[in-house]
């Protein structure tokens, strides 16, 4: 590296092999990550591929384009002896279980975040503590208990129990995230909109809010994509073909593993990730302004 | 309104921030709240702004008690040394944020946020963001957000502290003019002591929760009351010099290491008392040998314009004075001061009270057994 240019005082322009340097690194990593991520582009490839040929050439090219694996959104298709339900029924579930959990979710975990960051009241920090404890406790554990549970109250078998049960499994993470948020609120600013007239509940919503809205829309995705993503308690409390969602649907579609359509498995399997894709690229931002540091006053 | 607090005391959960707290403000007055870090400043404020409640006492709007007044309630304004401004609003909205909470119609509260931001000259600015300004500009939004409702008093946290030093002299001059048009009465907190000199009617000074004097910059400046309040006023500060007062026929003498000389006034204090000598750098004269009182070694000279400030050691203790710029000293020089006798302070060593100040005081007053008032 030529030292000279480094420290000439005449800093109206940069050195060229400096330039050229720090050019290099950005290309070096672009090539790395690119041989990185190269299994994960044609595992996309052979998916979208594979939703729409009849046969695989060297297991990915496609010989003869076809949309017969598509089926699924005009005709229910049938599996083994079985007619599966219709997609845009499963979709509508899908939808409407991931849209409740948001709902569910967001509102209760602003507001014990909010106490959690904001209040004194006994037992915070041991509440704050097992916040996260309860995040790390794994699910499948509870299955049974929550069976009994769902049944004793009547909501086994109905897309609302299986919210409910989520919800209370997501709650404790995305508490944890927005509290962060609200952590980061500085305390004067409550207090000011106090003095300009506000209580305690019309500044929490008038100023308090709108200043942690990055986080309400990372809490919100985030549930959203769990609801949407949701496999196990829609495949351990619902039977009813009435109340699948598309995680369950393509799980019938598998069926019993003896003759398994992959084109069709592949073309449904497409259908239930584009949403998330889409969905992902256009809230990245939102996601990536995530602040995990919510450790403050443990 | 005026402002009375009566024996006020707040207790954190492990310290007592300020104790037994006994002041009146009158209506329209400048007051600052003057101290070091730590010392109850903000606390004072924040029980007065009503975030936090006295533990014991009474604090009086007029003739009401307020300590349990909601913040909303108490009509007040308030600028925060963060500002604080609504970062999500922009300037108008955050300045008619006071209004709409009084349920005051759009068009009439935005026309007085107009008119508050044209007296604080941000009327150019009134679609900004808080995030597009300056900071001085940011702080003009928060002065106007604190006086658009009109408020009773207005409380200033620190204002001035994140701007820079021309700009601070700028709204100091702005912030005091705005004051006496409006006639509101307002407390500012600082712990910037020329600040405070410049702009207040009365500055209140604390140190550990108890207020050690409450008067005009003058008085303050020329009558401390004791020895913290004398080291904190005043830039550069004031020498203190250990000594000793002796009774003799003729008078009383000051009698310190390397130095006496006779005391003008008489001190109703026992024989050998132990004394803190306070001399203000500008209280004291570079003289000949002969008439010299202290004999120092020049160990630096700052040039500052009109004048040169020397600091300088007697033995031990060092001693700053200011010296003209005509006089040729050097470094290492040896030279000989003597102080305005009318101007030296002195005060006990025991309890940092100024004896000058308080020389109707008795004997047993001084000796600390009922301590000074």
């Amino acid at each position: 590296m030529d030292i000279g240019s480094n420290v000439t005082p005449a800093p109206k322009m940069k050195s060229p092999t400096l330039l050229r340097k720090s050019h290099r690194k950005i290309i070096i990593s672009y090539i790395i990550l690119t041989f990185l991520s190269l299994p994960l582009f044609f595992m996309y490839l052979w998916l979208f591929l594979s939703s729409i040929s009849s046969e695989m050439v060297a297991g990915i090219i496609p010989k003869q384009i076809t949309f017969e694996n598509w089926r699924f959104l005009w005709e229910n298709v049938e599996v083994g002896s079985r007619q599966l339900p219709s997609i845009w029924l499963a979709t509508w579930n899908t939808l409407l279980l991931a849209g409740g959990l948001t709902i569910i979710e967001v509102i209760i975990s602003v507001m014990a975040g909010y106490a959690l960051s904001r209040m004194e009241f006994p037992g915070r920090t041991f509440f704050l503590r097992s916040v996260i404890l309860l995040h790390a406790f794994p699910s499948v554990a509870l299955l049974i208990a929550v069976f009994y549970v769902l049944d004793t109250l009547g909501l086994i078998d109905t897309l609302w129990g299986v919210m409910l049960v989520k919800a209370a499994l997501q709650i404790p993470m995305s508490t944890y995230i927005i509290k962060g948020f609200f952590d980061d609120v500085p305390w004067d600013v409550e207090w000011s909109a106090l003095i300009d007239g506000c209580n305690r509940i019309k500044a929490w919503y008038q100023v308090v809010i709108p200043l942690v809205k990055p986080g309400i829309a990372a809490i919100s995705i985030f549930s959203f994509l769990a609801g949407w993503s949701e496999f196990l308690l829609l495949y351990t409390f619902i039977f009813d073909d009435q109340n699948i969602t598309l995680a369950t649907y393509l799980q019938k579609i598998i069926g019993d593993f003896q003759m398994v359509d992959y084109g069709l498995l592949t073309a449904a399997g497409l259908f239930y990730m584009l949403p998330v894709i889409f969905f992902f690229i256009f809230t990245q931002k939102s996601l990536m302004q995530m602040n995990m540091g919510g450790n403050k006053r443990v | 309104m005026n402002i009375r607090f009566e024996q006020v005391s707040k207790q954190f959960s492990n310290h007592m921030a300020i104790s037994d707290l006994n002041f009146t403000i009158q209506d329209g007055e400048f007051v600052c709240l003057l101290g070091p870090s730590g010392c109850g400043k903000t606390t004072t404020l924040m029980m007065l702004a009503g975030l936090y409640q006295p533990t014991k006492g009474n604090i009086y709007f007029g003739d009401q008690v307020i300590n349990h007044l909601e913040p909303k309630d108490r009509n007040i304004g308030m600028v925060f040394q963060s500002y604080a401004l609504y970062p999500h609003m922009t300037v108008r909205d955050n300045i008619a944020f006071p209004l709409k909470q009084q349920k005051v119609p759009k068009k009439i509260r935005y026309g007085r946020a107009e008119k508050t931001a044209r007296l604080v000259r941000l009327e150019n600015y009134l679609d900004r963001k808080p995030s597009q300004l300056s900071g001085g500009q940011q702080q003009r939004v928060a002065l106007a957000r604190a006086l658009v409702k009109e408020p009773n008093l207005l409380l200033l946290d620190e204002p001035m502290s994140n701007l820079d030093a021309r700009l601070k002299i700028e709204m100091r001059d702005e912030l005091r003019q705005l004051q006496k048009q409006l006639k509101i009465t307002t407390i500012m907190v600082t712990h910037d002591q020329e600040e405070a000199m410049a702009m207040a009617d009365r500055i209140a000074i604390l140190d550990r929760g108890e207020i050690q004097q409450f008067d005009t910059p003058e008085q303050l400046f020329a009558y401390p009351k004791n020895v913290f309040v004398a080291r904190f006023l005043g830039n550069p500060p004031m020498n203190f010099l250990d000594a000793e007062i002796i009774h003799e026929l003729d008078g009383m003498i000051v009698h310190g290491e390397g130095y006496h000389f006779y005391l003008q006034k008489q001190l109703h204090i026992p024989n050998k008392t132990k004394i803190t000598l306070g001399i203000r750098p500008h209280d004291l004269q570079v003289v000949s040998e002969r008439r010299g009182i202290f004999s120092a070694v020049v160990t630096n000279i700052e040039h500052l314009g009109r004048e040169k400030l020397l600091s300088a050691t007697m033995g031990e203790q060092p001693i700053r004075f200011f010296v003209s710029n005509d006089q040729k000293i050097k470094y290492g020089d040896r030279i000989y001061l003597s102080p305005n006798l009318e101007a030296i302070h002195i005060f006990s060593k025991e309890t940092g009270e100024n004896l000058l100040w308080s020389r109707e005081v008795s004997y047993e007053q001084v000796e600390g057994k009922t301590g000074l008032i």
